[in-house]
């Protein structure tokens, strides 16, 4: 099958907070300096409403940075992300030209170049977006 | 004059069998535990365990309805009344050669993308405080790529050749595959309960509506201590 292909565009690992005002704010710190490739990815997780939850980092092209919640807004189901352009299509049934977040449940597809907005299926809202601030090789992870 | 009275008699005929045609026999209220089996659907890793993949879809209604511990106690009661515990599972092989990709209904597209449920895998394994002790004489079906318990298990035949007419179901989810395992169940012929305090859903809000106004049509819907009286009933009766 092709999970292959979805874990290998996860790469960098989640560190603890080295101090500092950023760390102190941020849900989560992620090391950047193994994402150097557009439409690379590093999952960790983060605590929002007493929930541990799964988040990931997407660095986009031209230096820019997507970070949102792993669960799927319809019902929590954990997000795949599909960097796989013709799994994309084949299996979520979406012709696009960047990688996507596709849930296996219901598949509800999200344009994360968009804010995650939603392509399709039943999920009425993008994923819990977070934000993001790079300083030092690592990204500060924020609601 | 003849004919007045032959035509009165006839309307009077007629709306005494309309009358009878129209009322019908009592449900039962007690039910014999040999007759009767308590069907568990999917007590497995994905959904009892904090870990598992689905567990934060049921996470909410299971925590309020502490469904993992009650369904223990509902189940070693049941067992002790003599009633036949039946566990139905979910399990794929490490291929999924069994499944057909192509079919447009996302369930098993979905599975095969998560590579979820394989057999032998942790994440297929059964919630333990459910397992049989050795003197408890429950089956456990061989694991199955449908929806309903029913489906391509043997369980009708088994049920049937052990004389079994009553069926509760419970267990995971109440919108999925204890609804389908109802609904096949009550197409089978058997008197199916719904035991609402021992099944979660996919969808908690639709599963309520379902159990309200859906479930009735194919089964009693009942509550654990109530279905486990009618059981308990049944046993006193065939003592006697």
């Amino acid at each position: 099958m092709h999970r292959r292909k979805v874990l290998a565009g996860l790469a960098a690992i989640p560190l603890l907070s080295s101090g500092g005002v950023a760390s102190a704010e941020a849900l989560a710190t992620v090391r950047v300096d193994r994402l150097s490739d557009a439409w690379s990815a590093a999952e960790f997780e983060f605590e929002a409403a007493g929930d541990r939850q799964p988040g990931i980092l997407v660095r986009l092209p031209q230096d820019r940075w997507y970070a949102s919640s792993m669960l799927c807004s319809h019902n929590n189901c954990k997000l795949m992300f599909v960097r796989d352009l013709a799994m994309a299509q084949d299996s979520f049934s979406v012709k696009t030209s960047t990688p996507i977040l596709g849930c296996p449940c219901h598949f509800s597809v999200f344009d994360i170049t968009q804010g995650g907005k939603v392509v399709s299926g039943p999920a009425p809202k993008p994923p819990f977006q977070l934000a993001v601030r790079i300083a030092d090789e690592m990204a500060y992870i924020s609601a | 004059m003849k004919t007045v009275k032959s035509l009165a008699f006839t309307y009077l005929f007629t709306f005494c069998v309309l009358a009878w045609a129209q009322g019908l026999p009592p449900l039962a209220t007690e039910l014999d535990p040999k007759q009767t089996a308590l069907i568990l659907v999917d007590f497995q890793y994905p959904f009892t365990s904090p870990a598992g993949a689905n567990h934060r879809n049921v996470k909410k209604e299971l925590d309020e309805k502490q469904l993992l511990e009650r369904t223990v106690e509902l189940v070693k009661k049941a067992r002790a009344l003599g009633v036949w515990v039946v566990h139905a599972t979910e399990g794929y092989s490490g291929d999924y050669r069994e499944l057909d990709a192509t079919n447009p209904g996302g369930f098993h597209r979905g599975q095969i993308l998560r590579q979820a449920w394989k057999v032998g895998s942790k994440e297929q394994s059964y919630y333990e405080p459910l397992l049989p002790g050795p003197a408890d004489k429950d089956l456990f079906l061989p694991p199955r790529a449908q929806t309903s318990a029913f489906g391509g298990t043997g369980l009708n035949e088994t049920l049937r050749s052990r004389g079994i007419k009553n069926i509760a179901v419970a267990g995971f989810t109440t919108d999925v595959c204890v609804y389908a395992t109802v609904t096949t169940g009550y197409d089978l012929g058997y008197h199916v309960y719904a035991l609402r305090e021992a099944m979660v859903g996919y969808f908690s809000e639709q599963s309520d509506q379902m159990l309200k106004n859906t479930y009735p049509m194919w089964s009693k819907v009942i509550g654990n201590a109530e279905w486990l009286g009618m059981v308990d009933a049944g046993a006193r009766v065939a003592q006697r």
